[in-house]
């Protein structure tokens, strides 16, 4: 047994959500239309302020005893968050899978939901959580779980919508000709083959996830009547209390977190997940993580265990759902042309609702979203692209020559990768506030020097990419190259730039995204009293939520998400269709 | 527990299990005209009897598979099973895939239990069930293995177990060795074989898909060959050798020519009565370009080469060349088709012989060759003679593709107009007759055949 590690790679077309299942992309726009709309016109409802009762609010107890307290609370919305968006996501791929009319009117909304800026929606949710249950703190745990779902819904839908769609066709033919139900086949075969993608794509979006959910316990804390717990509030209140010894002591037991779920969680599954992964004879053995190997070599976690695996079997195989048949698809044609029918006429209706209740809300819209406001928005979102996209260029400039130089030196390779994914899980937004201490301790550094911490993160993909790329390489290719002496700048611009670059483009796809996400956090940092902002969406945004003002939050969500999606559709879209075409080394 | 022996096999030779009706199967395609697959075919399974179906690709031999199984509705005529219509997959029916189709996260028990457990077998039974079945396959001590642990042989005996643990009356087997290696293929047919005439298998009858005309005469009582485009019904012939059958045996040669010879003859003139009736269906099939089979330049190249040189002398018997060139039928047969094409070689009563243009050809340079393949391409594909028109037509001397791609698909599948059109470049690349461009999709005139 060899001591190789599973890990997952960084594949380019898991990356990037760009790679389009079916091509079902016509309703983009239309749906953004509507959720737009939705939001834009439901948000003058909202209340600008909750009524803030004047004596409940205490302070959050900043001692090291309640640390961990507060560290197993975080860990437990993380779990609830997980699992709703799993579960809320298969039955979503059900859905899509099991009807047309449901397929064309989700598909469409996956790509909107994708692009909506995760950071937004707690401080979108607030002030209506704040309005219902304006005392208890259940509200705000909804906030935080809602944004951690929305965190990992979206990826996890389109990765499974890929897979089902994906299922080869003689398995899907084997369980036609056996008469598996739709319920037998959901579980024994579409679930089981999209179990590997969906972890990788879970495992990769769980730095986002941690960022979101330590962003939202932070806000949810922001001059509410609630007391609330949990490692993004312990950070909040050290940050405005100035308390530099708390915000390490949170880092460091953030750290003992992921390391707890690396171990626990995500190390056994993937390497459980290997047995749903089609392989070769004679692949070598993978270790197994020492916590798998105590499920299954102790015998009362091993009991345990086939109980679930036994419970899980009859579960799969009861016998709900239809039998494929020849007659049920000449029906399904038929009820096809009525689901299109009445999905019109769905449509139709919803565009006039929209735009009557436009019309009767018109004097209240013109006077929130004004030109004058339109123009701020468009200015502020430009500056934050611009700063995006330098700081992302800036990170490449320096990943791209280390990642080949540590990806083709393969005795470091597996070790590097490790470890950046690791540092890609790590949420960034706790070293935010250290940063803000910096900046503020030294008032002579110009505001622009808090533009790095958007790539803070972000930076990590375009390091996975650049490395995989570069691991994936044909070692022939290299020794061609070597042997024909090209070498310097040659080399770079022939031989191996081309090759990485569908690996390059998926991590930069990603770390755009994420940059693009984190500026509502980066823009606008708080340390005591202190507030740093540099102009931009993200700023736009945390102000007017800092205003108590949520049409502007909307306002300037939508306009996050609408720069997103004409990024995806103009840019990203089209590269990597030329990409895929031209420089994929198979 | 052994497997319940299907009741009087030899006996009961006249019980009809499947009988299909006036077969046609279209290909759906939203735009444009429909394209045929399979074209009124009749076809009668008895109990008792090994039936091989053997055609080229494209002889939509796999459709008809599928549709026998229940798993496609044709597009018109009537399937019946045991006298009753056919509605979808019947528990009586299994059927065996060319890549086995195993599912990776299930062990080869799992896997094998698989139609068990959909039919709501009780677990005690199930066991016993997929035990003898597993026995009698040969894969006792592989219980617990995962299927990617298996060599290929070994992960089609599960197919082939998984199959036959329902206890169907027919089995259906699309291609089971074409994914082998040679030696394991071999192995696998004889033991089915064995099985089958020791009456151990618990089937009443098989069919086996298949394009290797050996192994049809190894294994079947009966051989239906099917034509191309659209798979019709050419011929039916019976094989009465006792099993097992010999390779070496004079009688075994004779047949595996005869079939040879089958399989070159040219399609028989459609009389015009015919020609009525078939309009009247397939109105849209209109006569237009071939769809041709992806066949490299250097493959006919070779081919031609290898015909010239003695002992051959520029003709030769098929079976003998497949043997020396180490081609399967699948990949001879196009090659010889796509030479007649080119009117550099004709097929004969199961030979092949070089034209006095191949002859030419082979004996050429490079240059010269580029000329003939450039004539021959002018003169015999019509699809190209247009291309190279429209080019000198236009005063870009280019044109997109795309025209070109929906006249194909006019008249057959998407993916056939692709293959034509991609193997259709190949050649007018050697030929230096016109160029491809991919990022615009375009034909155009290299420079320096521009005048």
């Amino acid at each position: 047994m060899s001591d190789r590690q599973q890990e997952f790679p960084f594949s380019p077309e898991l990356c990037s959500s760009l790679s389009a299942f079916c091509g079902q992309r016509r309703g983009i726009w239309l749906a953004g239309f509507f959720v737009f709309s939705v939001i834009l016109l439901c948000a003058p409802y909202l209340p600008s302020n909750g009524p803030v009762l004047p004596d409940v609010v205490e302070a959050l107890p900043l001692g090291l005893v309640y640390l961990p307290d507060y560290a197993v609370q975080t860990i437990g919305r993380m779990l609830l968050g997980l699992a709703l968006s799993l579960v809320s996501a298969l039955l979503c791929v059900a859905f899509i899978f099991r009807s047309r009319g449901a397929a064309k009117c989700l598909l469409p909304l996956l790509d909107v939901g994708q692009s909506f800026p995760v950071l937004a929606l707690p401080l979108l949710v607030l002030p209506f959580v704040q309005r219902h249950m304006p005392t208890q703190a259940v509200g705000a745990e909804v906030v935080v779980i809602v944004t951690i779902w929305c965190s990992q819904f979206w990826g996890m839908v389109l990765v499974l919508c890929q897979r089902f769609d994906g299922v080869p066709a003689e398995l899907e033919d084997v369980v036609c000709s056996f008469g598996l139900t739709a319920w037998q086949k959901f579980w024994q075969l579409e679930v089981p083959f999209a179990i590997p993608a969906l972890l990788r794509k879970t495992m990769l979006s769980m730095g986002g996830s941690w960022f979101a959910a330590l962003y939202a316990e932070s806000m949810v804390l922001d001059g509410h009547n609630w007391l609330f717990a949990g490692i993004g509030s312990y950070v909040w209140q050290a940050a405005s209390e100035r308390n530099v010894g708390a915000l390490l002591a949170a880092l460091a037991c953030m750290l003992v977190i992921i390391v707890v779920f690396d171990q626990i969680l995500f190390r056994p599954l993937s390497a459980w997940a290997v047995r749903f992964q089609p392989g070769k004879v004679g692949e070598p053995h993978l270790a197994e993580p020492w916590f798998l190997k105590l499920l299954r070599r102790t015998h009362l976690f091993r009991l345990c265990v086939l109980f679930c695996v036994n419970a899980v079997r009859r579960f799969s195989r009861l016998p709900i759902g239809a039998r494929y048949t020849q007659k049920h698809r000449v029906e399904g044609d038929a009820r096809q042309s009525g689901w299109i029918v009445v999905s019109l006429a769905v449509v139709v209706v919803l565009l006039s609702g929209v735009l009557l209740s436009g019309v009767l809300a018109w004097p209240s819209l013109h006077a929130t979203y004004g030109l004058s406001a339109l123009f701020t928005v468009v200015l502020c979102g430009g500056m934050t692209g611009l700063r995006v996209f330098v700081m992302v260029g800036l990170v490449s400039l320096i990943w791209i020559p280390l990642g080949v130089w540590l990806g083709l030196k393969s005795s470091y390779a597996g070790r590097m990768q490790r470890l950046i994914q690791s540092c890609a899980v790590f949420p960034v937004n706790l070293l935010f506030p250290l940063w803000a201490a910096g900046l503020v301790a030294c008032p002579f550094i110009p505001a622009f020097w808090q533009s790095p911490l958007i790539v803070l993160g972000a930076q990590w993909y375009i390091a996975l990419g650049v490395l995989a790329g570069a691991g994936a390489y044909p070692p022939d290719l290299l020794e061609v190259a070597r042997n024909l002496n090209v070498t310097g700048g040659l080399w770079w611009r022939k031989v191996l730039l081309p090759g990485i670059l569908p690996y390059y483009l998926a991590g930069l796809v990603a770390a755009t995204s994420s940059a693009w996400n984190a500026a509502i956090a980066v823009e606008w940092l708080q340390w005591g009293q202190t507030t740093l902002n540099v102009r931009g969406l993200g700023s736009f945004v945390a102000m007017a939520a800092a205003r108590g003002d949520v049409n502007t939050v909307a306002f300037g969500a939508v306009a996050m998400c609408l720069f997103m999606m004409a990024l995806n559709a103009f840019l990203w879209r089209p590269l990597s269709d030329y990409v895929s075409r031209r420089l994929k080394l198979n | 527990m052994v497997f319940p022996s299907q009741p009087g096999r030899a006996a009961s030779q006249q019980t009809v299990l499947a009988e299909l009706r006036n077969i046609r199967q279209f290909y759906h395609k939203d735009s444009t005209a429909d394209v045929q697959v399979l074209d009124d075919v009749n076809l009668t399974i008895h109990a008792g009897e090994i039936v091989g179906l053997l055609g080229r690709s494209g002889s939509g031999k796999s459709t008809l598979l599928r549709i026998i199984a229940g798993l496609l509705p044709p597009t018109s005529g009537e399937v019946l099973w045991e006298g009753e219509p056919l509605k979808g997959p019947t528990p009586d029916v299994a059927v065996v895939f060319q890549s086995f189709a195993l599912f990776p996260w299930m062990t080869i028990e799992e896997n094998v239990a698989l139609g068990l457990d959909a039919k709501g077998v009780p677990a005690a039974e199930r066991d016993l069930l997929v035990e003898s079945a597993i026995d009698l396959i040969g894969l006792g001590g592989y219980e617990n293995a995962w299927p990617k642990e298996l060599s290929g042989g070994m992960q089609q005996r599960v197919g082939l177990a998984r199959a036959l643990v329902v206890n169907p009356a027919l089995l259906l087997m699309d291609e089971p060795f074409s994914a082998l290696d040679v030696l394991t293929a071999e192995n696998l047919r004889t033991d089915l074989v064995e099985l089958w005439s020791d009456n151990k298998l618990p089937v009443q009858s098989m069919l086996i898909v298949t394009h290797n005309i050996e192994e049809a005469v190894l294994m079947c009582d009966r051989i239906v060959i099917l034509s191309s485009n659209p798979g019709r019904i050419a011929h039916v012939l019976p094989v009465l050798f006792p099993h097992p059958r010999n390779r070496e045996d004079v009688a075994f040669r004779q047949l595996v020519d005869h079939i040879y010879a089958l399989m070159t003859q040219r399609a028989p003139i459609i009389s015009e009565a015919d020609m009525m009736h078939r309009s009247s269906a397939a109105s849209s099939v209109v006569p237009g370009f071939r769809a041709l089979v992806p066949v490299s330049i250097t493959m006919m190249i070779g081919m031609m080469e290898a015909l010239a040189a003695p002992p051959l002398n520029g003709r030769a018997d098929l079976p003998v060349l497949a043997e020396k060139l180490q081609l399967e039928l699948d990949d001879l047969f196009p090659l010889g088709e796509s030479l007649e094409l080119l009117a550099l070689a004709e097929l004969e009563d199961g030979d092949i012989l070089l034209t006095n243009e191949g002859v030419h050809f082979v004996l050429s340079d490079l240059d010269e060759r580029k000329a003939i393949m450039s004539h021959a391409l002018r003169h015999h594909v019509p699809l190209v003679k247009m291309i190279c028109t429209l080019l000198d037509e236009r005063p870009t001397h280019s044109v997109k593709a795309e025209r070109f791609r929906d006249e194909l698909e006019a008249c057959m599948s998407p993916d056939y107009a692709r293959q034509t059109l991609q193997t259709i470049i190949g050649w007018t690349r050697f030929a230096e007759l016109f160029d491809y461009d991919e990022e615009s999709d375009r034909f155009f005139l290299p420079d320096d055949s521009r005048e």
